[in-house]
């Protein structure tokens, strides 16, 4: 899948990410998350090349941050893009 | 301590008890939308009213913890706090220890004993808002700030599921509302609802939110805005204030203004208006009496200048009487909402501890009820909600693997039906489970196997409200221990009202209550049998008839007439109440057909009097035991009448032979 890989713990998105792709996004993340043995560590999401992002992305990432947290694991963002600090500065927010 | 005092302090109680009632339900209207200014505003000055009442007392300890609570609602008024569960639960926390601590006052006890560090520091450690936006440093909009044209609006976006399969991105709708804000803007994005990674439906919008800004557009522009949204979601659109004008003093001093408005009231004992409808029934006694004479005049006088005076003067009278009556009967009535406000906080507090998401709705709640009746409908209608919540509505996990919402729906509904106040208990849970109710009342020895197989669904229902029944696997301590249903009834049934039960399996069960709309005044039929005079409760009469003695036949070893196809067990009267064989002299007899429970019981009576609206007074001494009378009534011309209590009367069905 092009616009997510997987590497040392990190998810990397690139490209426009929106409701179109959430599906598969969400099979991705499941997928690169169970293959993973350790579950209690950090988890990563780095977004530098991500250039559009809306709320349907943004609740999947949530629904990773708990699906993360579930197996005592946390999730932070390694690095942000303008689009995403935008999103969520336009819903109040200023972390996942 | 003297009267005065010893007054104050009661006064000083109630008016604590109602702040805090007050604050509960402000707390909790804010879980729903956080940022509604108004109501913000409304509990801080609530609680400010209770840090100074309690001070102006004394109670320097209560004084300094609502301090503490105080400031945090100060950090969230201003902006610096974005207000979530977490704070919520911590006010939440607080105000249960200062009702402690008030209780504990009241008993006269040391409040020093309380340690609140641990209620301090939950409110203190709150770190401010994470944005550095500011116009979020200003997240609630101040309407103090506004300029002449502006307005302030709150707008609640919940159930948005459908938004992205409908085309709708929610930011779209945000940034619209940014653009035609002329001020203050500030929006929360509630993210409670998103279930894991493996769970979530990716399509779905889990999100609500809500916004308050300022705006001089008009409610038209801002519903245009949410046109699309509001066809397949909640959206509440609220303007705060009228548009904002010049600054009057008034505008500036809203506190001032409140309690201005309270003057309007006079805090009154319930004691006193029990006097007061105890004198209103007097008063009707009278009225009674002088309509008695005044038709009595007729037979002894000739119709005169003073027999045409008196009998004005009485129909005056009764006229009066009525008016008083009604205005002293709406005195008492008081909104059921108040009694739901109760159950908001512990449907809440329930559903945390079972790990269970409840949506409460609550409809009707401003249908008004006698003071009593709704004092006493508490505690029954109380165990039906935590009976929902336990046994009812299932947990998340279930629901979902039933292909039901993960939030179970559990409605409050208050209407008027006729005379009477209906409410409603639903919820979308797991229904009464029939063949378990079933076969627990066989090993219990209620009912045998065989007569089990012959009962109908309704029959079966009712087995829940016999004493010591539950069907419960395990005894938990929010509901469950079996000794709760058959009390529910009995304490529905003293205020003579009734309870109905429906229930499908894996659909939800709903309890009906039919309540009076007040227990002092009623209407009643005066029947007779063997010479002495009744009076019996008009609510429960559905007909009269007049049935020959060839027409009541004996079924099932009970006497019973045929009315419109209809079989309907009858009872005779002077049997009943005066333990004596009827003469049955007569060829044919009135039957009064009331209605208890959804069963239709026939009453045969010798004479058929008038309708009276009576005042029902409790029976004292060895009469208190007598089930079959509710109390008795003083007629007009002063003799004292039995007032009949219907469903004893069809407890009495199975001694009646023919």
């Amino acid at each position: 899948m092009s616009f997510l890989t997987y590497a040392n713990r990190t998810f990397k998105f690139k490209e426009k990410l929106s409701i179109y792709k959430v599906s598969e996004i969400k099979k991705s993340l499941l997928k690169h998350y169970n293959s993973e043995a350790n579950k209690s560590d950090k988890f990563y999401l780095d977004l530098s090349e991500v250039e559009s992002i809306d709320t349907s992305v943004f609740q999947l990432f949530m629904a990773l941050k708990k699906t993360v947290e579930t197996g005592h694991g946390h999730l932070e963002i390694k690095k942000s893009c303008q689009a995403f600090d935008t999103l969520l500065n336009l819903l109040g927010r200023c972390e996942l | 301590m003297s009267y005065n005092e010893e007054q104050m302090r009661e006064i000083f109680y109630q008016e604590m008890t109602e702040i805090f009632e007050r604050i509960d339900s402000c707390i909790l209207t804010l879980e729903r939308t956080p940022g509604d200014v108004e109501t913000i505003k409304n509990l801080f000055r609530e609680v400010h009213s209770l840090k100074g009442s309690s001070g102006v007392f004394g109670l320097r300890e209560i004084a300094d913890l609502t301090h503490h609570a105080e400031d945090l609602l100060d950090r969230i008024r201003d902006g610096e706090l974005n207000p979530g569960e977490e704070i919520f639960s911590a006010l939440l926390s607080c105000f249960d220890r200062l009702k402690e601590m008030m209780s504990a006052s009241k008993r006269n006890e040391n409040l020093s004993a309380f340690n609140n560090a641990d209620i301090i520091k939950l409110l203190c450690d709150f770190k401010e808002n994470f944005s550095e936006d500011p116009q979020e440093k200003n997240a609630v909009a101040r309407i103090e700030d506004m300029k002449p044209g502006e307005c302030s609006f709150h707008v609640s976006i919940t159930g948005a599921d459908q938004f992205y399969l409908t085309g709708i991105e929610p930011t779209t709708l945000i940034l619209n509302c940014r653009d035609i804000s002329t001020g203050l803007f500030s929006i929360f994005t509630r993210v409670s609802r998103i279930p894991a990674l493996e769970d979530i439906e990716p399509e779905l919008c889990y999100l609500e939110f809500n916004f308050n800004f300022v705006s001089t557009s008009a409610i038209k522009t801002i519903n245009e805005i949410f046109e699309f949204a509001i066809e397949v979601s909640s959206v509440k659109i609220t303007p705060n204030s009228t548009p904002a004008t010049a600054p009057t003093p008034q505008a500036s001093q809203p506190a001032q203004a409140a309690t201005n408005d309270t003057n309007d009231f006079v805090r009154l004992k319930k004691e006193k208006l029990d006097q007061l409808m105890n004198l209103v029934g007097e008063l009707m006694t009278m009225k009674n009496l002088f309509v008695h004479l005044s038709n009595k005049l007729e037979d002894v006088l000739p119709e005169n200048d003073m027999t045409k005076d008196f009998k004005e003067g009485s129909r005056n009278l009764t006229h009066l009487t009525a008016r008083l009556q009604e205005n002293v009967m709406n005195a008492r009535m008081v909104p059921v909402g108040t009694v739901f406000t109760k159950y908001t906080r512990l449907i809440r507090d329930i559903a945390k501890k079972l790990n269970k998401k409840i949506d409460l709705i609550i409809e009707g709640d401003e249908t008004e009820l006698d003071k009593t009746v709704s004092e006493a409908i508490g505690d029954p209608v109380m165990h039906l909600i935590r009976n929902s919540i336990d046994h009812g509505i299932e947990t998340p996990k279930v629901r979902k693997e039933r292909g039901k919402s993960e939030t179970g729906a559990l409605l409050l509904k208050a209407s008027y039906e006729g005379n009477n106040v209906k409410l409603i208990i639903r919820d979308d849970g797991n229904g009464i489970d029939l063949e378990r109710v079933k076969n627990k009342a066989i090993s219990l020895g209620i009912v045998t196997k065989e007569h089990a197989a012959t009962l109908s669904n309704k029959d079966i229902i009712d087995f829940i409200f016999h004493s010591g029944f539950s069907t419960a696997s395990e005894i938990t301590d929010v509901s469950g221990r079996g000794v709760g249903m058959d009390v529910v009834r009995n304490n529905i049934r003293k205020l003579n009202g009734a309870i109905f039960v429906e229930t499908k399996a894996g659909q939800g069960t709903e309890f009906k209550i039919i309540l009076p709309l007040s227990l002092a005044v009623i209407e009643a039929l005066l029947i007779g049998a063997n010479e002495e005079i009744y009076a019996l409760p008009q609510e429960a009469i559905t007909e009269i008839v007049r049935v020959e003695k060839k027409d009541v036949v004996n079924l099932n070893h009970r006497p019973s007439i045929q009315l419109r196809g209809e079989v309907i067990p009858i009872l005779r009267l002077n049997e009943v109440v005066t333990l004596k064989e009827s003469r049955d002299e007569n060829q044919t007899n009135p039957v009064i057909i009331v209605q208890i429970d959804n069963i239709k019981v026939g009453i045969l009576v010798d004479t058929l009097y008038w309708r009276e609206q009576i005042m029902i007074k409790p029976l004292g001494g060895f009469l208190t035991d007598v089930r079959l009378f509710t109390g008795a009534c003083i007629m007009g011309n002063g003799s004292v009448v039995l007032v009949l209590e219907p469903k004893e009367l069809y407890h009495a069905l199975p001694q009646t032979q023919l």
